[in-house]
């Protein structure tokens, strides 16, 4: 009898044995593994807890638990890692207790029962597996500890595979993530080219109109007309803005970077923005006191606090809502900044952080996807270029952008800027404009826009000055050379066809240094002056410009030279 | 209570007998026989404005007596209104707001459990429904659906009648659990080396049914055939093993055309298997030892007296299941003379074996006793 029952006995093992270690390493996921296994284990062993630890990830101290079975008795805690269980099961690979034990309290790490039987498995290096069982009130002795041990030791070995598949999964998706930003990138690049191109182009015909216009305002006799030139004006100058806009979102529309107070910008563009924003928004604000100034230009800083306060209140649309602005210094390691955009070309370090959060109707995943594509927008209105504008500034100030938003939830913009070595200066009041005076002297514009030249000479010849004019480089260098002892002033356009402003720019200089040069460009001044490493051209226009402005300009650069009286 | 019929009137008109006030809910068992229109029975109680559920099912039990036409109506204390889960057959279906609604729930509990007998993924259901709750309360319940092992709308709530569906509904009330069955092993191990949720097909890398067939004919001087499968194999269900409980039995009911055997419930691959067997005194000896294990220890004011019972156990038995059903009553009623006793007959029984994980029983009997 005893023989039969040693027979059954072992037979039962045997079966219990058999499908138990055939449920082990069947997925490669560490869920799905841990529940095959760990649901036939409890029901062959009629148990009533599973939960398996493992070493912390990411080299932390402690113990974190990956498996719960069941999840009511989950736990987030990391077990430390002097844990009295962890002493206990390195020393001795497994082991069991009963509740009514004193030390069972102290060993169980889920107190998944508070009544019953502890089994514990320790999987290699790797972790442990902790058993509980309500119904039972003896321990498990050696050799019910034993029989289990090659199933732990299987079970471990493919533990280890689902977490190298998990690594190398990890790493997969975050290769596909960088190409992928990448590819945005490359993809905002291209569009930011072609804005940048298209932008150039249209600001030499915004200059050509502008000026036109206004002559011909100084020169139009009944009300009608100046009413009717005025509007072109307007148009013309709502037009530049789009153009700044698009420039903006290029990255290349930076004028004159230098320290600026980011509290102070934002103080002003909330006086600013007082009659603009929603009348059911709540503003407010926290600036941190002593923030770093960051190195930047003025008006393209405005514009992200615009463009941003601007969404924020859009968000809010009809509803009430908060908006919050506030400023910090943060600092951020590799981690944080991959999840920026653009953040991946910075270094870790600490940043000056402007965060703008409204209780909004917050944006899902696919809004958030295209959220800085041009002409992208969630509103029946608007060209959609407010928040790529904002990422070509944020880029051409070589900070970063992150944005999290959930439908129903309000949005939160995060924009980091490296701080300045420089401290802010306090702004300077703008001088009155001075009265312009009558000129003497040649002037040689070259540029191969002719409209750009027609209005230019128009101007230039209401001020007194004889004009020459060529529409390339190398018909510009050979007039300098032909009549250099006359010329006062050389106005140049950066881009042209045959001979670019630059190199035209620097063999004048060469021939004859004192010559004053004003250079012209749709482009912003800190990316023409990037482009001059020698000397430096005496002045600088930005297109499209007014009349007033060419006039101004001319005058600073020729007084200098005496030539204005 | 119960009506002889199953009509929707009959139905209607017991529950507004009953009073079914807030902080209760109506428990709606309907025999198979000529039973009354589900949809129907539904819609008129939706017009109490109470909350109900319930599953159509081979038979019920009253008191000392099996009554496979009608309708028993029973009013329970409720924890939280009935949940409804439907599309089993799809996959595993998601009970995180049962987790938590039992996670912020105060003072003890109970759950009944009905479920789409003859759907697949009940398995799936069970070890979600344990995942979630764990052994924070105790367990009853059943497969429904009809004996002609057709699937049908079975299950309903409010929300209308469905197939491959359950219901889940926390009672505010404790319980104590009984489970047994007293089929004993008569051949095994064997392997099931192929299976494909309640569908055996290998057996010992080999025809499950040639392997089922080698192990009972010595025992049935009969050739078994696919006409005679689910009668024969009434007699010789299959067993899986538990440590320290009885087997968790599986009935194979039906031939497929590739020699496997289709069981109610699934059955895990390589899971090992005896074939089991019993006889009436077993069982009826089972059946008792079940309800006194809800009786054994003090209990708080015991209210109901609660049985499912699988539907085979009565074919096996024919005539002495009223001994079954007597061996049942007698421990309840030695505990509390007062005490109702409803059940079904079912097509599967739910439970766990004292504390473990919840298990989808075969020819066994479930007894619960509610109790504050």
């Amino acid at each position: 009898m005893t023989e039969n029952r040693d027979i059954f006995g072992v037979l039962d093992d045997l079966a219990l044995l058999y499908e138990v270690s055939l449920s082990v390493g069947q997925s490669l996921e560490l869920q799905e593994n841990c529940d095959r296994f760990l649901r036939t284990l409890m029901s062959r062993k009629n148990l009533d807890g599973a939960f398996v630890w493992i070493r912390a990830r990411g080299g932390g101290p402690g113990w974190t638990q990956v498996y719960a079975n069941p999840t009511l008795r989950a736990t987030t805690e990391v077990l430390a890692p002097g844990h009295p269980l962890v002493v206990r099961l390195f020393e001795e690979h497994a082991l069991s207790i009963c509740s009514d034990d004193p030390e069972f309290a102290t060993l169980a790490a889920t107190r998944a029962t508070a009544t019953g039987t502890l089994a514990a498995f320790q999987l290699g290096d790797l972790g442990f597996l902790e058993l509980y069982s309500s119904a039972r009130r003896t321990p498990l002795d050696g050799l019910a500890l034993g029989k289990l041990r090659s199933v732990m030791e299987k079970f471990t070995v493919s533990l280890h595979g689902c977490l190298d598949h998990l690594r190398l999964r990890e790493e997969k998706e975050r290769r596909r993530e960088l190409e992928l930003q990448m590819l945005h990138a490359q993809k905002l690049e291209s569009l930011g080219l072609l804005a940048g191109g298209v932008a150039h182009d249209f600001n030499n015909l915004l200059t050509a109109i502008l000026v036109n216009a206004e002559l011909l305002r100084s020169a139009v006799s009944t009300d009608d007309s100046a009413e009717s030139v005025s509007q072109i004006i307007q148009t013309t100058e709502s037009a530049a803005d789009l153009c700044s806009q698009l420039l903006a979102y290029s990255g290349r529309g930076k004028f004159l970077f230098g320290p600026i107070d980011l509290n102070a910008t934002i103080e002003e563009m909330l006086r600013l923005t007082q009659v603009t924003v929603s009348k059911k928004a709540s503003v407010s604000h926290v600036l941190r006191p002593n923030l770093p100034a960051i190195e930047g230009d003025t008006s393209q800083v405005r514009q992200i606090v615009l463009n941003l306060v601007t969404n924020a209140s859009e968000a809010l649309g009809d509803e009430s809502g908060t908006i919050r602005l506030a400023t910090n210094v943060v600092h951020l390691g590799t981690r944080e900044l991959a999840e920026f955009h653009l953040g991946e070309e910075l270094e870790p370090g600490a940043y000056v952080c402007l965060d703008v959060h409204d209780s909004g109707c917050g944006m899902d995943t696919e809004a958030l996807q295209k959220l800085f594509d041009p002409f992208f927008t969630t509103k029946f209105t608007g060209r959609g270029l407010g928040l790529a504008a904002v990422l070509g500034i944020v880029r051409g100030h070589h900070g970063a952008i992150e944005v999290r938003s959930e439908v129903g939830e309000g949005t939160r913009v995060r924009v980091v800027f490296p701080p300045s070595r420089q401290t802010a200066p306090l702004p300077e009041p703008a001088p009155d404009p001075a009265p312009l005076s009558a000129g003497t002297g040649t002037i040689l514009v070259v540029d191969d826009e002719p409209m750009v030249r027609g209005v230019l000479g128009r101007v230039l010849h209401a001020l007194g000055f004889d004009v020459l004019y060529a529409s390339d480089g190398g018909q510009g260098w050979n007039l300098f050379r032909a009549h250099a002892s006359k010329i006062a002033l050389a106005i140049l356009d950066v881009t042209m066809p045959v001979m670019d402003g630059k190199e035209l720019f620097e063999r004048i200089i060469r021939l004859r240094p004192d010559t004053r040069i004003l250079m012209m460009s749709g482009y912003a001044a800190s990316e023409i002056a990037d482009r001059f490493r020698g000397p430096q051209p005496a002045g600088f226009l930005k297109k499209p410009f007014r009349a007033d402005d060419l006039e101004r300009e001319v005058q600073r650069l020729l007084e200098e030279d005496g030539v204005l009286r | 209570m119960f009506t002889s019929t199953s009509s929707p009137k009959a139905i209607l008109d017991a529950a507004e007998r009953l009073e079914v006030v807030d902080g209760e809910v109506l428990m709606v068992l309907v025999g198979e026989r000529e039973h009354g229109d589900l949809d129907q029975v539904t819609e008129e109680l939706r017009g109490l404005g109470i909350d109900f559920f319930g599953g159509l099912f081979p038979a019920l039990v009253h008191e000392d007596e099996k009554h496979d036409q009608g309708a028993l109506l029973v009013k329970l204390p409720a924890a939280a209104a009935p949940m409804l889960v439907t599309g089993l057959d799809q996959g595993t279906p998601s009970l995180v707001e049962l987790g938590s609604t039992v996670a912020t729930a105060a003072g003890p509990m109970s759950a009944v459990v009905f479920v789409d007998g003859l759907t697949s993924g009940i398995g799936r259901l069970l070890s979600e429904l344990y995942g979630q709750v764990g052994t924070t309360m105790h367990f009853v319940g059943g497969g429904a659906g009809s004996l002609s092992l057709e699937q049908q709308p079975c299950i309903f709530t409010r929300a209308g009648v469905y197939q491959d569906a359950a219901v889940v509904t926390l009672l505010s009330q404790q319980s104590r659990v009984g489970v047994r069955h007293g089929w004993e092993r008569l051949a095994g191990p064997v392997i099931a080396t192929r299976t494909n949720g309640n569908v055996i097909h290998e057996l010992n890398w080999r025809s499950a049914f040639d392997v089922y067939r080698e192990a009972i004919e010595p025992h049935t001087q009969l050739e078994l055939t696919k006409e005679n499968l689910f009668r024969v194999s009434n007699a010789f269900p299959f067993g899986i093993f538990r440590e320290g409980t009885e087997d968790v039995v599986r009935d194979p009911v039906s031939l497929g055309d590739d020699g496997s055997l289709i069981c109610v419930g699934e059955v895990p691959e390589n899971v090992v298997l005896h074939v089991l067997v019993g006889d009436a005194g077993t069982l009826v000896e089972a059946a008792g030892q079940a309800a006194e294990d809800c009786c054994t220890g003090p209990l708080e004011r015991p209210t109901l007296a609660f049985i499912v019972d699988c539907v085979s156990r009565t074919l096996f038995l024919e005539d002495e299941f009223g001994a079954e059903l007597a061996a049942v009553r007698a421990p309840l009623e030695e505990l509390a003379p007062e005490m109702p006793l409803c059940g079904v007959l079912s097509l599967g029984e739910i439970s766990s074996h004292g504390e473990g994980v919840l298990e989808f029983f075969n020819k066994t009997i479930v007894a619960a006793v509610l109790h504050d």
